[in-house]
């Protein structure tokens, strides 16, 4: 039977990441937000996608 | 958002609404780690009847005076999305009157407590507010005993209870 990796430590990680973050402050956690919709523009308008195709053109 | 909040406290002061609250994801993220959101939720007490558009009116003029822009569902405040919701039913104008006065970057702002946020996301039923509250519970952000005085009141104890299995790890 094929072993898996115990990731019980990584999720409680996870976890604790997540609850050092609830505890920030209201203004840092908004910043995060913004931050993270600037992500998802980028994400969205393909640019990334754009990029990779054209280093992989580059390296072919 | 700290312009946008005083722009908002301004619409109070100049009497176009009685009061607001901040709720949605925005007043969730208050309570939680952030995510992505897109908008501010304000939910406002007005001093009118009729549909909601009508009761939203007077707040589009003030600020559309001002040079704020519409755009689809929002108004665009400082360069800020939000959306205005009047309060609609017992529960939201309760969350309204009981919301927690804070301080964003010093402008003083109110904020919906944490049990009503819940029980808002119970009524609207969405897939998302059920993975809100699960959120809610898992970070023990809610006061349980609050939470069901609340859910008693707007009779909400049986739709929370039916759903308990979407909340439960």
């Amino acid at each position: 039977m094929k072993k898996y990796p115990d990731i019980r430590e990584m999720l409680k990680r996870k976890e604790k990441h997540r609850r050092s973050l609830a505890a920030l402050p209201f203004e840092k956690k908004i910043e995060m937000v913004f931050k993270l919709q600037e992500r998802r523009k980028f994400i969205k308008s393909g640019r990334l996608v754009r990029t990779s195709s054209k280093s992989s053109a580059k390296s072919a | 958002m700290k312009e946008t909040i005083k722009v908002i406290n301004q619409l109070v002061k100049d009497g176009v609404v009685q009061g607001y609250a901040i709720g949605g994801a925005v007043a969730a993220i208050y309570y939680l780690e952030p995510f992505d959101t897109i908008d501010l939720d304000i939910f406002v007490q007005v001093n009118a009847s009729g549909s909601d558009l009508t009761l939203l009116a007077p707040i589009y003029e003030y600020l559309v005076k001002r040079g704020y822009k519409v755009g689809g569902e929002f108004i665009y405040i400082e360069g800020m999305p939000v959306k205005f919701l009047p309060v609609f039913n017992l529960l939201t104008e309760e969350a309204v009157e009981k919301a927690r006065t804070i301080k964003y970057s010093r402008v003083t702002t109110r904020i919906m407590r944490p049990e009503h946020l819940v029980a808002i996301m119970l009524d609207t039923g969405r897939p998302k507010d059920y993975l809100r509250i699960s959120m809610f519970l898992e970070r023990g952000a809610v006061n349980k005993r609050l939470l069901s005085a609340v859910l008693k009141r707007h009779g909400l104890m049986e739709k929370g209870k039916d759903n308990q299995y979407r909340f439960e790890p």
